[in-house]
């Protein structure tokens, strides 16, 4: 069987360049281009190394590779294989869309295990695999990527860099480590990635259930009510209403076997809650993604913390979670294709009125935004480095040694000068 | 099969592991499928079961509420109940999902139960607050959250500000409903906020209790906000600081009365104590006055007399008054100041603090934007100096620029004075010019924030230029400063000073000053 595979592969290889991997499963439109023209890619149609492989509107393509691994690519999504040898790091080029890979552990076979087994890059990002399950997302210039099993490395990428294995694997190493359950983005805007951070638990569980891009976008019957209000009164946090797993702890002790006793996992709400520090970013856990533009939600100021987990679960004021692990915005936002947040307001006179706002710092807490809340003009991005906002008009000079208080009214006392020197000291609240 | 056996069925045991490991990874949805086929199980199953069919019901309770489906949790938790599963935190729960299903009448009794089986009690009373409010009940809910102060559970000291601030909420809708509006606000719903506020003043909430005490103020006129000419009035009217530092001193210099200087060739370490206060009061909305008072001390270390006859008390007062107005369709304001300082120091070295020095000033200015990056400053300063020594009494003339720039990572600082001396013994006469910059990073760095100063100034001695020469100090500055605690301030910082001059005897000098400070601000 298997070499009957490796005949067939290697009789549909163009002739270019050697095979990299075969479509096993094919919905909609997909094409694999390469340099002798542009083919349909069919069921079992072979992909080799330098081609691109292109879906389009609903449609995805499952291609099992030469070393096992899988690679699901999403509807309108756009990939070149770089390199793929299987024997070496191999190199993915997501141009655009989105790219599901279920690596093979025969890459923990390559001798040097610190090395990444699997590198993908996009415009503005490198992403060094060393573990076996993953989501990469290219849209707007901006990169998302969510682990579900494994571990990868994720950087910024300069455009000049030369996609060799070594310069890539450099860069890799100087950039942020994700584990199973977070994700990271890489704003180009910005110099670092996301620190990376615990995905919303009801979207991490329906995205790594759909490995087949299923493009449902409305909320299935069974998913949460989006008529309710969130569980947390004003003025109080998620952390302070939630309760533990105690008495279920206790009541479970009773009726199954001493090793099935429920353990909390250790949670820490401030921790949990993010920051913001110039361009280093630490989204909330429980933050949402919106894959097709990389903007980050906010799991709001309604959000309960879950000690299971260590992530706070969105309120429905948020937005919902499709089936198929797409983020909704409520209904009073909209997020475009080119990765505008816009808030519709219907003014006293009926007329509604669209008005693009910056989308909220992804932080948890009481003050935190809730976007079905947004309305007015809104500069909900201005976080200084302490995390709070940072206002001018504290800012006290007081000045000794002859000068006078700048910017009145906070002058003060001089001395008589006992030298001629002068100094300065501003205090900043 | 009986109850027995049930406890005992190994896929009952596998359908709960599998969907506790759901359930501690977040995966709700997985959960709810096991618990459901645990469930089915169970139903088919003959013999006694209930309580363990009541934990299935409750944890799908739980997990549904994860899920915010709370229709779905209520039906649960009801159902955990019925079959005689009803743990104490069961009422708890029931009547969040209630709440968050917007069933507030249900929402208040299953939280009334809570507060009674002692399950989150606080919390529950504050729910039992909110709840009332929002159904109208005043009184409940006024009743309910002023009980939360005598609760003594795990969360109160996390409720305790919220309960307070919303008691606060709730006055505030009361307001019209008074007929002397201002008086209610003013002793009232104002005193809630702030006792709100006293809490915890650090707290997340705190920025909006402040937000709504400084909203009452305005809206009801209880406190001036905006001058005349757009410039916000100061809030709180009050600045004060207490510092204390510590340095070493390269080569202390003695300065008895601003005429020579004379330096001791000496290093000592010294300690400064500084004391500062200003209140600014308003007089309607064009017009300011600030009393203000320092309090200084040095003392050096080094007890030998070229040395510690520097120690000095300084006593200072001053009154500044702005007259608000606009330039240039710009906030300004023409300055006036009175000053006076008094002086007191170790002259005669014998170890008692003799009169030193005294002088009255007055400064006559113009504040104004010409830059939108930043405020500028004129003024005319004369001062008047009285020293212990006749001769060297003096009066000095300043021409002074101020000028303030604030860019996104730095505010600039800008000074030049052209400052005329003339002394008694008017040998000592002298015209001199100062500039200095400053540049002050307050972001730059996480943990400090760092300032860099450089001071030029030229002193023509006019009667003395043979000997002197045109002098030159040169006073590069370095500062690291780190705020802490909110009101604490700790300043390192590096002071060189070199005065070139041809009278190597008596005026020119070097110096270097590291000192480190702490600062508490009011």
């Amino acid at each position: 069987m298997i070499l009957m595979t490796l005949l067939a592969m290697a009789l549909a290889t163009p002739v270019f360049a050697g095979p990299a991997g075969v479509a096993k499963l094919v919905r909609g439109t997909v094409e694999a281009t390469g340099p002798s023209g542009t083919r349909a890619l069919t069921l079992n149609g072979i992909v080799s190394e330098g081609e691109v492989v292109k879906t389009g509107e609903k449609s995805f393509v499952k291609l099992t590779m030469n070393d096992k691994s899988q690679l699901n690519i999403g509807p309108q999504s756009e990939m070149k294989i770089e390199k793929f040898s299987g024997n070496d790091s191999s190199i993915l080029e997501l141009v655009r869309g989105q790219v599901r890979s279920q690596v093979s552990k025969d890459y923990l076979q390559i001798k040097d295990k610190t090395k990444s087994k699997l590198f993908i890059t996009t415009k503005n990002a490198v992403m060094g695999v060393r573990g076996t399950d993953f989501l990469i997302s290219q849209a707007n210039d901006v990169t998302s990527t969510v682990l579900f099993e494994g571990e990868i490395v994720f950087n910024k990428l300069d455009s000049s860099v030369l996609h060799e294995s070594e310069k890539l694997d450099a860069i890799v190493d100087s950039g942020v480590r994700i584990f199973p359950g977070e994700f990271s983005v890489m704003d180009p805007a910005k110099s670092m990635p996301t620190v990376p951070s615990l995905l919303n638990v009801n979207q991490l569980e329906k995205l790594e259930k759909n490995i087949e891009f299923t493009t449902g976008r409305t909320p299935d019957s069974s998913a949460q009510e989006n008529t309710s209000r969130s569980i947390v009164p004003p003025g109080l946090s998620g952390s302070v209403i939630a309760s533990s797993n105690t008495a279920l702890g206790a009541a479970l002790d009773k009726v199954v076997t001493p090793e099935s006793q429920v353990t909390e996992i250790k949670s820490n709400p401030q921790a949990a809650s993010g920051f913001v520090n110039g361009d280093q970013i630490k989204p909330a856990n429980g933050s949402s993604l919106h894959l097709e533009s990389g903007i980050i939600i906010s799991p709001g100021p309604g959000a309960v913390f879950d000690s299971n987990t260590n992530t706070f679960l969105p309120a429905s004021n948020m937005g919902l979670i499709s089936s198929t692990g797409a983020y909704l915005p409520p209904a009073n936002v909209e997020i475009t294709p080119d990765g505008k947040m816009n808030v519709i307001i219907t003014s006293a006179t009926g007329e509604v009125v669209k008005r693009e706002v910056t989308p909220p710092a992804p932080v948890a807490g009481i003050s935190a935004p809730s976007l079905s809340g947004l309305g007015g003009p809104v500069a909900l991005n201005t976080l200084s480095a302490s995390g709070s906002p940072l206002d001018l008009s504290n800012i006290r000079p007081q000045v000794s040694g002859g000068i006078q208080g700048i910017n009145d009214p906070q002058r003060s006392v001089i001395f008589p000068p006992t030298t001629t020197s002068t100094n300065v000291t501003i205090h900043v609240h | 099969m009986t109850g027995m056996a049930w406890a005992q069925d190994a896929t009952k045991v596998s359908l709960l592991k599998e969907a506790k490991e759901f359930y501690l990874k977040g995966k709700y949805e997985s959960a709810i499928s096991s618990l459901e086929s645990t469930e089915v199980r169970l139903l088919n199953f003959p013999g006694k079961v209930g309580e363990d069919l009541g934990l299935i019901y409750y944890w799908k309770g739980l997990t549904f509420k994860k899920l915010s489906k709370f229709s779905d949790s209520i039906t649960s938790l009801n159902l955990s109940q019925t079959h005689g599963f009803n743990p104490e935190d069961l009422d708890y729960e029931l009547a969040q999902a209630y709440y968050a299903n917007e069933k507030m009448t249900e929402a208040l009794e299953h939280f009334a139960i809570s507060y009674k089986r002692g399950f989150k009690r606080s919390v529950s009373l504050y729910y039992l607050g909110f709840i009332s409010k929002e159904l109208g009940r005043n009184d409940d809910a006024i009743t309910f959250l002023n009980s939360i102060k005598k609760i003594n559970d795990d969360d109160v000291k996390d409720v305790k500000q919220p309960s307070s601030a919303l008691l606060g909420d709730i006055y505030t809708a009361q307001i019209k409903a008074n007929s002397d509006e201002k008086d209610y606000v003013a002793n009232k719903v104002i005193p809630q906020y702030e006792y709100a506020l006293r809490l915890d003043d650090d707290s997340e909430l705190a920025p909006l209790i402040n937000e709504k005490i400084n909203k009452l103020l305005q809206d009801h006129k209880l406190a001036l906000f905006k001058l005349r000419n757009g410039r916000p009035a100061l809030r709180p009217q009050y600045f004060a600081k207490v510092s204390q530092g510590f340095g070493v001193d390269s080569n202390v210099t003695f300065s008895p009365a601003n005429t020579t200087i004379s330096s001791s060739k000496q290093s000592s370490a010294y300690s400064k104590t500084d004391v500062f206060g200003k209140y600014t009061f308003y007089a309607k909305d064009f017009f300011s006055i600030a009393p203000e008072f320092r309090f200084n001390n040095m003392y050096y270390f080094h007890r030998v007399p070229q040395i510690y006859r520097n120690d000095n008390f300084l006593v200072s007062g001053a009154v500044r008054t702005a007259y608000e107005h606009s330039l240039l369709s710009k906030p300004a304001a023409l300055l006036l100041d009175f000053e006076h300082f008094e002086s007191r120091r170790d002259v005669n070295a014998t170890k008692h603090y003799d009169f030193s020095s005294r002088t009255d000033g007055a400064v006559v200015g113009e504040n104004f934007q010409f830059f939108a990056r930043g405020e500028t400053t004129f003024k005319f300063r004369h001062r008047q100096l009285t020293s212990y020594l006749a001769n060297s009494n003096s009066k000095t003339t300043s021409f002074v620029l101020e000028q303030f720039l604030k860019f996104e990572k730095v505010f600039i600082v800008f000074y030049v004075s052209y400052d005329r001396t003339r002394v008694v013994t008017s040998a000592f006469d002298t015209n001199s010019i100062t500039g200095r910059g400053d540049f002050i990073f307050p972001e730059l760095f996480k943990l400090f924030s760092p300032s860099a100063g450089l001071a030029l100034t030229s002193t023509d001695p006019i009667n003395n230029r043979i000997g002197r020469g045109t002098e030159i100090l040169i006073n590069p500055s370095v500062t690291l400063s780190r705020s802490f605690a909110k009101r604490w301030k700790t300043n390192l910082r590096y002071d060189y000073q070199n005065n070139h001059s041809r009278d190597k005897n008596s005026f020119a000098y070097k110096k270097q000053i590291y000192s480190l400070d702490l600062e508490y601000l009011f």
